[in-house]
């Protein structure tokens, strides 16, 4: 459990060698506790200093530094927050940091400022769970996808859809409690309107989960087919290094291994599997198991095959399973031109087949190339768009959808308005949850904005 | 009936509908009580409109009667025409109200009271309060007397430096014709207590013989009538018709051309009127596309020469109201008895209050109705009732009864009075409370027995019957969820297939329609009340359900209290708005916290974490 109390301090830029390091201290007592630090008393807000930084007992010369202090509430946690900007590498920092604790401060637990950003109503739930995507994203298109959400997108998305709702839910009470006034009948229509339209927001955003997830945790694509098909050649060829044991004995690979690779922008997990076979090996059945269910699991199947009845058969197991999938032709050096043109003339847009040498490194960059437009056409990694990408957010999402088919059920069926209400008011419990928002006396504030109501 | 020692145990200052029922529950639980109105004749005097009941009204009048109150048994005996509102609705939204006598009511309140042992009436104005380190010791009557007591229930109404608006006129008065109260609401600034003002208005009443009836459309009350009170039996009552008639394009013009002369208009009025009950001058203004708006003629008593005109509040002044009236098809010789007016009063906003409904600040000083921002005759009823059970069993050395906003209505509208700032006269809405479903007019008894015989004001009688009747429907729903009704069935219902009885109620094979002759045929010996609750909660079962668990959610917030020692400056982290607000409001759990405006989720957070 976090303790809110004191003021935290810690390095922000990365350990290790570099020009420059940021530590930051964050909290009611940072000028207090910076201040036998500094040889000036008074440090001017939203201005650079530049200043020694001393011992607080001894008063020795640390470093040379930049210090910048953001006065509360205008900072990134909403406290009064320094930032020391020093000489980068080990020692300095590490000094810096050593100085405040003494006078007062104590280490920041990990993500604590951004957390104190969010208690102190700097960003709601939403943004801060982007900011520790933008920090933990891998690739250029996470990044930009955790960017949107930082910017209140999801938020924004959300108050629109919860709009929606609150309308819906208020057109029903004015049904009950105004019954005894003359106000226009409202029609269920208006009501099934706003309904379907929310339950349309959510829905798109539920399948943009998947994007979302691949954005942010990589597109998972074993390399799957029969034993001594090349599949750890292939991998070893992608990442042009041994990454992996081959041997020309099939079932050398026994448990997978997974290597990730920013291809494009886009992180793709790429998972060498045991090969798939009949066996009575204990430790390669246990593989063969494992292989079954990174292929369930998986957003792109890529099967190697090294001949034409490896191939069709591929594609006869491929069209089973419902996933993108690419053939990458194997060991085409072994191969004549003509069965090389016999198999890639089975090649569909759904399932292209690419000939490729792994052992040669030759036609990889095509390959990758299928794989990641493959990726980006069947995921619509457009980082422009806005897509989830937290289970949480999902299950919410999920939840809120149920009720609004349940409501939409009680409309159809034409069941009394305190039930759908009921239905929509969960929805919406289940939206704020994602952002943290509480209910109010907003649906009643709309009725009395909205209609004539008056005994 | 003073204690020997010339004290009193509760003194109750004023005897409107919060003040009566707070003199009957204080005297009925044994305390020696006084009740202070300014005349006998005034108690439960009703100053607006002449009904009781209405959309979620109903529901608290029969939460009132379960737990004790005289409401409901009151309207069942003098009302003069009973309707149960949203019949056409879910069950969870039916609400009985009635037409109301308001000499008969008023007299009947009279007559209990006055036959009540343990209470005096005292005629008089209370003028200051008397208190003692910030403990209640007395009240100072307008004459100087001094009445001493333990405990003091505010019941003042909009009696405090109340100020009646009729055009451009003003006058001091409490309710038209009487004076205001001052001397209250200066002697509680004095002790600090946050004072504010609210609006609210009533329509002009004209005699009878001035209205053209055939050219309105009559209203009757429901065929089969249903009372208010769980204890009335051999229910006939009075079937006395209103009538409908409609404002024309006439009536409109010339309200328009005299709004200058309106105080709510001109910036006379300062108090927030209530959006829910809007002048008619409000009603042309904000709504100017529409036409027409429908007028109910309503009699203010049996046999009445004084009618009431419900839709027709206005502060206009008399000549205007006069013309606009005659403009009104039915009314075109219409006489005034009494104009419409506005009136301002003092309210005390309850944040300053205990949910038992006990000052913060002032040890014994309960506020009850209209003073703490409500509007409506059962809203106060309600407070009135509340507030003398706590300060009975505060006497007692007894824990306050709350009543959670799972509970029932009592303990929404408490709630919302205690934790949202209201600045329009609180009104009582089925929408304001999240547990509509379970908080049934239909079910008060079954909610409310166990904390009615907490309270002890009930009958044995009728307690017994709330328990016999609770463990009945319990009996019922277990028939239903294991006995199987067959395709040859004695009822006489085709259906496709045998199943449990809860299932055909589920798909609606076996209706409402059909309790009557399953209460004959197997429940004979249960009350049809026990079978028709057992009815209805397997049929929304899944719904019912569904608002338990969203309790349960609840439930780990509402039961954590905030101690009162909490030092929110202590408390970095939270908003400067969040820390204002709890501050002020104090709020005695995480629930309440939750709901206050400006306490954020963030807020709740940090004192979630803070207090363990």
């Amino acid at each position: 459990m976090y303790s809110l109390e004191g003021t935290i301090a810690a390095l922000s830029t990365p350990e290790g060698v570099g020009g420059i390091a940021v530590v930051r201290l964050s909290g009611p007592e940072s000028c207090s506790i910076i201040r036998p630090c500094l040889s000036r008393k008074d440090l001017e807000p939203n201005r650079a200093h530049f200043m020694p930084f001393l011992h607080p007992k001894s008063g020795d010369l640390i470093d040379e530094t930049v210090i910048t202090y953001f006065k509360a509430p205008h900072s990134y946690t909403g406290e009064d927050l320094i930032e020391i900007s020093c000489h980068g590498g080990r020692i300095v920092p590490g000094l810096i940091l050593n100085c405040l604790y003494i006078a007062g401060a104590r280490p920041a637990l990990p993500g604590e400022f951004t957390r104190r950003a969010f208690i102190n109503g700097k960003m709601d739930l939403t943004q801060a769970e982007a900011v520790a995507d933008m920090i933990h994203a891998q690739t250029e298109a996470g990044l930009q996808s955790a960017r949107t959400l930082l910017r209140g997108r999801l938020s924004k998305e959300l108050m629109h859809i919860r709009q929606l709702l609150t309308e819906s839910a208020a057109l029903l009470e004015v049904g009950l409690d105004f019954s005894d006034q003359d106000i226009e009948t409202i029609s269920h229509k208006d009501v099934e309107k706003r309904v379907l339209a929310g339950l349309k927001q959510i829905s798109s955003l539920i399948s943009s989960y998947k994007t979302g997830r691949i954005l942010h945790e990589g597109a998972r694509v074993p390399i799957v087919g029969r034993p001594n098909a090349g599949k750890s050649s292939l991998l070893n060829a992608v990442l042009h290094e041994e990454r992996v044991i081959t041997s020309d004995i099939p079932g050398t690979t026994r448990d997978y291994i997974e290597e990730r690779i920013n291809h494009g922008g886009v992180l793709i997990r790429l998972f060498d599997t045991a090969g798939l076979r009949e066996t009575e090996d204990i430790l390669e059945t246990a593989g063969l198991k494992k292989t079954h269910e990174l292929m369930s699991s998986a957003d792109l199947l890529l099967m190697v095959t090294v001949n034409k009845e490896e191939t069709e058969h591929a594609l006869y197991l491929l069209k089973q399973q419902d996933k993108p999938s690419i053939i990458a032709l194997n060991k085409t050096d072994l191969l004549s031109q003509h069965e090389i043109r016999s198999c890639r003339s089975l090649s569909t847009p759904e399932i292209p087949i690419i000939p490729i040498c792994a052992i040669h490194e030759s036609n990889i960059g095509e390959l990758m190339e299928t794989v990641l437009k493959t990726l980006q056409k069947t995921y619509a990694l457009n980082t422009e768009s806005l897509a989830i990408s937290h289970l949480r957010h999902q299950n919410h999402l999920l939840s809120a959808r149920n009720a609004l088919l349940t409501a939409q059920k009680a409309l159809n069926n034409n069941l009394s308005p305190e039930f759908i209400i009921h239905d929509i008011r969960e929805a919406i419990s289940s939206l704020d949850d994602i952002t943290g928002k509480t209910t109010s006396m907003d649906i009643l504030n709309h009725i009395f904005d909205q209609f004539c109501v008056g005994k | 009936m003073k204690q020997q020692n010339g004290i009193y145990d509760i003194i109750v200052v004023g005897g409107g509908h919060a003040g009566v029922e707070a003199a009957l529950a204080a005297a009925r639980l044994g305390k020696s009580t006084a009740l202070i109105t300014l005349s006998i004749q005034s108690i439960a005097r009703m100053s607006c409109n002449p009904s009781i009941g209405g959309l979620a009204k109903g529901h608290l009048v029969r939460e009132l009667d379960v737990l004790g109150g005289e409401m409901g048994k009151a309207i069942d005996k003098t009302g003069i025409q009973f309707k149960m509102l949203n019949r056409s609705k879910g069950r969870a939204v039916w609400s009985p109200r009635a037409q109301a006598d308001k000499r008969a009511y008023s007299n009947y309140m009279q007559q209990i009271i006055l036959g009540s042992p343990n209470l005096d009436i005292i005629e008089g104005e209370g003028f200051c309060i008397s208190i003692q380190s910030y403990r209640v010791t007395g009240l100072y009557l307008k004459d100087g007397s001094l009445i001493r007591g333990e405990k003091i229930i505010l019941t003042n109404g909009t009696f405090l430096n109340g100020l009646i608006h009729i055009g451009p006129v003003q006058i001091g008065s409490g309710r038209y014709g009487e004076l205001p109260s001052t001397g209250i609401s200066n002697s509680l600034k004095t002790m600090g207590f946050c004072v504010k003002r609210l609006k609210t208005g009533t329509p002009s009443r004209i005699t009878r013989r001035s209205i053209n009836f055939s050219k309105m459309t009559p209203l009757y009350g429901d065929p089969e009538p249903e009372p208010f009170s769980f204890s009335t039996q051999l229910f006939n009552p009075k079937d006395i018709p209103c009538y409908l008639t409609h404002t024309t394009e006439q009536t409109h013009e010339i309200i328009k051309n005299a709004l200058h002369r309106s105080p709510l208009y001109s910036g006379e009025i300062h108090g927030t009127g209530p959006r829910y009950c809007p002048s008619i001058e409000d009603k042309i203004v904000r709504f100017s596309d529409k036409p027409t708006h429908q007028i109910f003629l309503e009699p203010e008593w049996e046999g009445s020469e004084q009618w009431y005109i419900n839709g027709f509040s206005s502060s206009l002044p008399v000549d205007i109201q006069i013309k606009a009236l005659r403009a009104i098809s039915g009314l075109e010789r219409a006489e005034i008895i009494k104009p419409g007016y506005a009136i301002e009063y003092d309210y005390f906003p309850s944040y300053q209050l205990h949910h038992s409904l006990e000052s913060k600040d002032v040890s014994g000083l309960y506020f009850a109705g209209q003073i703490n921002g409500t509007s409506g005759y059962e809203e106060a009823a309600v407070q009135g009732f509340v507030a003398a059970v706590n300060a009975v069993r505060s006497l007692n050395e007894q824990e306050p009864i709350i009543l959670k906003r799972s509970h029932a209505y009592i303990g929404v509208l408490i709630d919302d009075l205690i934790t949202k700032e209201t600045d329009e006269p609180y009104r009582m809405f089925t929408s304001l409370a999240e547990y509509r479903l379970i908080l049934r007019s239909d079910n008060a008894d079954h909610r409310l027995c166990e904390i009615s015989r907490q309270i002890g004001i009930q009958s044995q009688e009728m307690t017994d019957l709330f328990f016999r009747s609770r463990d009945e429907k319990h009996d019922i729903r277990n028939y239903f969820n294991n006995e199987t009704l067959h395709k040859d069935n004695a009822l006489n219902i085709d259906i496709p297939a045998s199943q449990k009885y809860s299932q055909a109620i589920k798909k609606q094979i076996l209706s409402e329609n059909h309790m009557p002759d399953l209460h004959q045929k197997i429940f004979q010996n249960y009350l049809f009340h026990s079978l028709d609750q057992a009815f209805i909660e397997t049929l929304y079962e899944g719904y019912i359900h569904r608002q338990e668990i969203m309790i349960n959610k609840m439930a780990s917030l509402e039961d954590q209290a905030i101690p009162d020692t909490l030092n929110y400056d202590t408390i970095k982290s939270l908003s400067n708005e969040g820390r204002e607000k709890l501050k002020r409001f104090r709020p005695e759990t995480l629930g309440q916290a939750s709901r206050i405006r400006g306490v954020s989720p963030s807020d709740i957070q940090i004192l979630l974490i803070y207090m363990k």
